[in-house]
């Protein structure tokens, strides 16, 4: 069983956002971290594994530093790494989606996982569109996954439920909180992904150039929200504060 | 004729006795040798650890400690049980030598002593001290019933039995023989002895050849016992007056707080991390095995066990030593698994995985480190490091952890403190007090080292302002390093993860020392602990000073004074583990409390050395505690027994436990969970 | 050239999705400015009954993609006939509901189309003849305004309630489509509809939680109440499920679960650290506490000092009112 797991790396959960100079995000000083529903995707590929044969390839697109979250993929007990590293380009979720597809197409696969989305853009496409590319079936927010007789049936959840899909393998299946617990790199695991291959890889090593990946969308400009305001203690007699707290929530804060 | 042929007769029969003797003597040598042969080859089999270094300072020191016996008397009722066992046996053996000696060669003596009646005053005192004492340990054990001795294994039981009957019968034996044989010999060596003299009275009337028989006969059953505690020795789990001594000897000399053992995580041939079988350990670690006499000190004093945790420390031990692979499971009924010991390869590959098997993880994860078991233990064991070990073969090694640890773990790695609070907002609490950072503040004497409850909990920022109040009133230069300042670690080492520990260590050196820091105070007794104790090891030396040391310090120093009326207010004081038994301070945060108007200081039962625990040291903090009774709540329990208005701590994770419990008794509006900063805030000028 | 603003008419089992309805409206203002149709696309079975409905909130032309292979969801089927049409007709907007099977389908369409897609929006306007979309990114800790300059149509999914759903007299053009749902890979073996259970806790979007003060288990039944009202999951704190009120599994913390619900409504929870370590990235925390000293008013945006047993029943009479 050769299992791909496409990754991320993000920012901290807790991660202060500020602008640059040029208006755009701050990357200096940020905790990175891999992106927590690709770590979902990471420990289910191992417990794919675990449970027969089979070799996990963990795949990222990004700079040096996402080798930090590769590593603990590998860490984690993967067996390979690749990452592309596309220099200085602006990409959408088109770029890295062709990108990851351009690589992926040059390897061996059954399966294809990630996480459904990532907490950074939170934009939960770049596995579609890779199933897509590869034109492979894709099943999204899977919150339990067996893999049998080549082929996978994944619980996902729907609005006001779950269903139940079966589809053949080779699939992409995207990982949502509660397909399992990611485990912690025990301190061999560390020891040993020092040793474990890493293939770093240029966009001319895929054969690709910068037309071919240019981002459809373009940012136009970042923008902090307002601080979060101080919180507002509703006066009145418990029967009128009530009232007026469920009026606030749908008409201000619409939350409900 | 019948003169000669009786002398020649009774050559023959002296010969005879010596032979057989000697053969006695030396297979109970030989048993003895051996049995002293295996277990040092036992703890070959382990890991090196140097304690080998200040041979000085350990051969007083434990000369001090065994022969003062200081540490067994803070239990005057067993601890005065040992002191007659112990000092009966050792003086009553120098009368045990003359005994066996003028058995074989009649009137054979020590020069000196063995002609004199004071000497055999003093063997007849205390041999029966010792037998005495013998009884009294058999009391407790089998009438008595103290719990903390109970082993719950018959096998092992019996061996104890058998022990304190063979020195009991040998006591016993040596008056009966010397009681006929003062008779004999008609000397006036017995004349101040008490038991021999009065048996010696007892037997005056009795037939000679009778006599004569009863003196030998005791002499043999005598010489059986003492030799036959010697094959008693090899095969038996009971090494304890054997391996205590040196224990002691090889005791830990680090500071307390700095005792937990270094890994080497560079070490790439490394193939366990912590304790994965027994062998891991390190050899010393073994003989606390051996040494301990399983009296249960620890575990009487062991919040864990106290509150129906899995954990007792004795228990621990005495596990560890059933699993070390040693011929004593002919005794002490052990497993089939080292029948390949015998076989060369020291069966090290045959050896159970320790953590999670041998040991249940709930026992590992039970312990809070509070150092109560090893403050109580006489033999000096060393059972924390142990714990460590085996959290550190669940973590490193097996990764099989509570999820809660997991967390804190990736909190600590992202955002270098457990609740894992974005990191960039850790010097946020001081936005308002203006405090400057190392940063801003050049050349500041002291760094201020927050801490992340300090710096995150909005309860214990309370008392981060309190003591900044109090430094700035005191004129004190002082920073902090704001958002670049990282958790000491502690909670990370003593949760097994010493990788984590180790990088945060590290990172945190670092800073201090980009600022030059020489100096550090700090209102968390686990930062203080691991900054002062721990730090050194890494490379980071500097002063570290618990803010109630520093408080006391300014007030002798009158840098501040401190007045106001107040009603008069009852408090009571909790020692956190890590100030009070681990660096011995139960006096500054007293002083300070003592000078403090209109407050009156009640100390609870379990005070100062014997303090218990809140039951979140060890990284309890972090784990939730399903087993048994809450520690905080009993520790709560125990401070409101003495009625107080007001409890004082010294820590902030003592003070969110102790906050907690009063909750639970419904109490938190009456009595209110001060750390000394915030009391002494309110009384400055 | 491409041209028609066009909305996904999501339904499931006959009924549309508030969201399309949203969508429509706010898809008819924007089509006004540009001068374009507004047209609703509805996939299903046995769905051209809804059509009119979908008329009423603005849309110039209904697309109705009837076919068996239809009845629920598939991402290949929706795909197939949605790309299908969208080729044919050349729209120059797509948009969809941010919703799971919003979201599943315009990644598909959108990359089939060789497009950009902008997920999750809260915001559209037109800038110099452009659409261009806000998305809150970074847990909504930064915006960023996007557009999509040449590749048609541009996609975007839009977060429910972000507009409001406004009636038109207008009764849209049906046009039916047949349509070949194609080869459908995904093979759904059973749909399992959660019957008034609640959520799961990590996965609520609102959850209600207890602590201290609910004073005994007997009292969240009141806090089940409201949470049946709102969709929403029951959580408790440490001091509530340590004093054996609730089980283990209701709690939220440091030392429970971790949750990041839209709303979070703390009654009687003090607000400690290892609690907050739990839920402080709720987006709206609303703390109801006797102790106007409790932290949890620190955190919380709305807060109401008093008895929780007073207002906790009203907020559900209330709230039960509103969502009727």
């Amino acid at each position: 069983m050769k299992i791909l797991v496409c990754l991320k790396q993000t920012f901290d959960t807790e991660a202060k956002i500020t602008l640059d100079s040029n208006g755009k995000i701050e990357r200096k000083g940020v905790s990175l971290i891999m992106n927590p529903y690709d770590e979902f995707a990471v420990e289910e590929a191992l417990r794919i594994k675990e449970k027969g044969e089979g070799e996990v390839t963990v795949i990222s697109v990004g700079g040096q530093q996402t080798q930090d979250a590769l590593r603990q993929a590998l860490a984690m007990g993967a067996d390979k790494a690749v990452l592309v590293d596309p220099g200085d380009v602006e990409l959408d979720e088109y770029s890295t989606a062709t990108i990851l597809a351009k690589v992926i197409s040059g390897m061996e696969y059954d399966i294809i996982l990630g996480g459904f989305r990532a907490i950074d853009d939170g934009s939960a496409q770049v596995a579609g569109r890779v199933a897509e590319i590869l034109n492979i079936p894709v099943v999204n927010v899977v919150t339990k996954l067996e893999i049998e007789n080549g082929k996978a049936v994944a619980t996902r959840e729907i609005e006001g439920g779950s269903e139940v899909v079966e589809v053949s393998l080779p699939a992409v299946i995207t990982a949502q909180k509660g397909l399992n617990e990611p485990r912690y790199p025990s301190m061999k695991g560390i020891m040993k992904a020092k040793k474990k291959p890493m293939d770093k890889k240029s966009l001319a090593d895929l054969g690709l150039d910068e037309s071919q990946i240019a981002a459809k969308v373009k940012a136009i400009s970042f923008s902090l929200p307002e601080a979060r305001k101080a919180g507002k203690v509703i006066p009145g007699e418990a029967a009128e504060a009530a009232r007026e707290l469920a009026r606030l929530l749908r008409e201000e804060a619409k939350v409900i | 004729m019948p003169n000669q042929y009786s002398a020649r007769c009774k050559v023959n029969m002296i010969t005879v006795k010596v032979i057989v003797f000697t053969l006695l003597v030396l297979f109970g040598l030989y048993s003895f040798g051996m049995g002293i042969k295996e277990r040092y080859d036992v703890l070959m089999m382990a890991k090196p650890e140097n304690r080998f270094d200040e041979p000085g300072q350990r051969l007083w020191g434990a000369l001090s400690i065994i022969f003062g016996q200081k540490r067994l008397l803070r239990e005057p009722g067993a601890g005065l049980m040992h002191l007659l066992i112990f000092w009966g046996l050792i003086v009553f053996s120098f009368g045990l030598v003359q005994f066996i000696l003028e058995g074989l060669f009649p009137g054979a003596a020590i020069p000196v002593i063995g002609v004199n009646p004071y000497f055999y005053l003093l063997v007849d005192i205390f041999g029966v001290a010792a037998a005495v004492g013998m009884l009294v340990s058999a009391y407790r054990r089998y009438i008595a019933r103290v719990p903390r001795l109970g082993v719950g294994n018959w096998p092992e039981e019996k061996v104890i039995v058998a022990l304190i009957s063979a020195i009991v019968l040998m006591i016993t034996s040596y008056f009966i023989s010397t009681g006929a044989h003062a008779v004999s010999v008609g000397s006036d060596r017995y004349a101040l002895a008490p038991v021999s003299g009065w048996l010696a009275i007892l037997f005056n009337d009795m037939d000679q050849v009778a006599r004569q028989g009863l003196y030998n006969v005791f002499w043999w059953i005598n010489v059986a016992m003492a030799l036959g505690l010697l094959v008693f020795f090899r095969y038996s789990h009971l090494v304890h007056p054997m391996a205590a001594p040196l224990n002691i000897y090889f005791r830990n000399l680090q500071p307390r707080g700095g005792s937990i053992r270094d890994l080497d995580l560079e070490n790439e041939e490394e193939e366990n991390f912590g304790v994965s079988k027994i062998t891991d350990y390190t050899w010393k670690q073994l003989l606390d095995c051996y040494a301990c006499a399983e009296c249960g000190r620890c575990q009487d004093n062991c919040p864990a066990y106290l509150s129906g945790k899995p954990l007792s420390p004795k228990q621990l031990i005495a596990t560890l030593k059933e699993n070390l692979p040693h011929k004593a499971k002919y005794l002490g009924g052990l497993k089939d698994a080292y029948a390949a010991t015998e076989n060369g390869d020291g069966g090290q590959n045959d050896l159970p995985v320790l953590a999670g098997n041998v040991i249940s993880e709930d026992t590992i994860w039970s312990c809070t480190t509070c150092y109560a078991c090893q403050e109580h233990c006489p033999q000096l064991n060393e059972h924390i490091n142990k714990i460590i070990d085996l959290r550190r073969n669940l973590v490193l090694d097996q990764s099989e952890f509570p999820g809660e640890a997991q967390l804190a773990f990736t909190n600590l790695e992202r955002n270098f403190n457990p609740w894992g609070v974005g990191w960039s907002s850790r010097g946020d609490w001081a936005t308002e007090m203006d405090v400057q950072t190392m940063d801003e503040a050049e050349g500041a004497e002291y760094l201020l080292f927050v801490g992340c409850a300090g710096s995150f909990d909005d309860r214990i920022k309370n008392v981060t302002t309190a003591l900044v109040k109090i430094l700035r009133s005191a004129g004190i230069s002082f920073a902090t390093l704001g958002a670049e300042e990282k958790c000491c670690g502690d909670s990370a080492r003593r949760l097994g993860n010493e990788y984590l520990f180790q990088t945060l260590v590290q990172e945190n050196i670092e800073t201090f020392n980009e600022y030059g820091v020489k100096k550090i105070i700090t209102a968390c007794p686990h930062c203080f602990n691991t900054l002062k104790n721990e730090y050194p090891r890494f490379g980071g030396n500097y002063e570290v000073i618990h803010h109630t040391q520093f408080i006391n310090r300014l007030i002798e120093e009158k840098k501040i004074t401190l007045s106001g009326l107040s009603r008069p207010l009852t408090l009571t004081y909790h020692d956190s583990c890590y100030l009070g038994r681990y660096n011995n301070e139960y006096e500054a945060p007293r002083r300070i409390i003592n000078g403090l108007p209109g407050i009156s200081l009640v100390e609870m039962d379990r005070n100062k050395s014997k303090s218990f625990c809140c039951g979140a040291g060890g990284g309890r903090m972090w784990l939730e505690e399903n087993i048994g009774k809450r520690i905080n709540v009993m520790r709560t329990e125990q401070a409101l027994a003495t009625r107080p208005d007001i409890i004082a701590v010294n820590c902030p994770f003592c003070l969110t436990m102790i906050e907690d419990g009063l909750k639970e008794f419904d109490q938190a509006e009456n009595i209110k969970v001060k750390d000394i900063a915030e009391l002494v805030v309110g009384y400055l000028q | 050239m491409a041209k028609g603003i066009w909305v996904f008419a999501e339904q499931r089992e006959g009924q549309i999705k508030k969201v399309t309805f949203e969508l429509l409206s706010e898809g008819r203002k924007i089509a006004d400015q540009l001068g374009e149709e507004l047209c609703a696309v509805l996939v299903g079975k046995d769905v051209a009954g809804l059509a009119d409905s979908l008329g009423k909130y603005g849309a110039d032309k209904v697309f109705v993609v009837e076919n068996d292979a239809l009845e629920n969801y598939t991402t290949d089927g929706y795909t197939n006939v949605v790309a299908d049409l969208i080729k044919q007709y050349e729209p120059s907007a797509f948009l969809l509901g941010c919703t799971v099977t919003g979201r599943d389908l315009a990644a598909q369409v959108a990359q089939r189309l060789q497009t950009g897609l902008m997920t999750d929006c809260t915001g559209m306007e037109i800038v110099e003849g452009q659409l261009v979309f806000t998305r809150p990114i970074y847990a909504g800790k930064a915006i960023v305004k996007a557009s999509c300059p040449e590749a048609r149509p541009v996609m975007a999914t839009i977060r429910p309630n972000t507009f409001t759903a406004e009636e038109n007299t207008k009764a849209a053009e049906v046009v039916k489509v047949d349509a070949n749902a194609g080869d459908i890979r995904q093979i759904i073996k059973d749909i399992v509809r959660q019957v008034s259970e609640r959520p799961e806790l990590t996965e609520a979007d609102i959850i209600v939680s207890g602590g201290r003060g609910m004073k005994g288990p007997e009292n969240f039944k009141i806090l089940e109440e409201l949470a049946d009202v709102l969709g929403a999951a029951v959580g408790a704190s440490r001091a509530a499920v340590d004093a054996g009120w609730v089980p283990h599994s209701f709690q939220v913390g440091q030392t429970g679960k971790t949750v990041s619900p839209t709303l979070y409504i703390a009654c009687g929870i003090s607000g400690a650290i290892q609690h907050l370590a739990g839920m402080s990235s709720a987006k709206c925390i609303v703390a109801i506490n006797k102790d106007e000293e409790a932290n949890i008013f620190k955190v919380a945006d709305y807060g109401i000092v008093g008895d929780l047993f007073e207002v906790v029943p009203i907020l559900t009479e209330e709230l039960k009112k509103i969502l009727a």
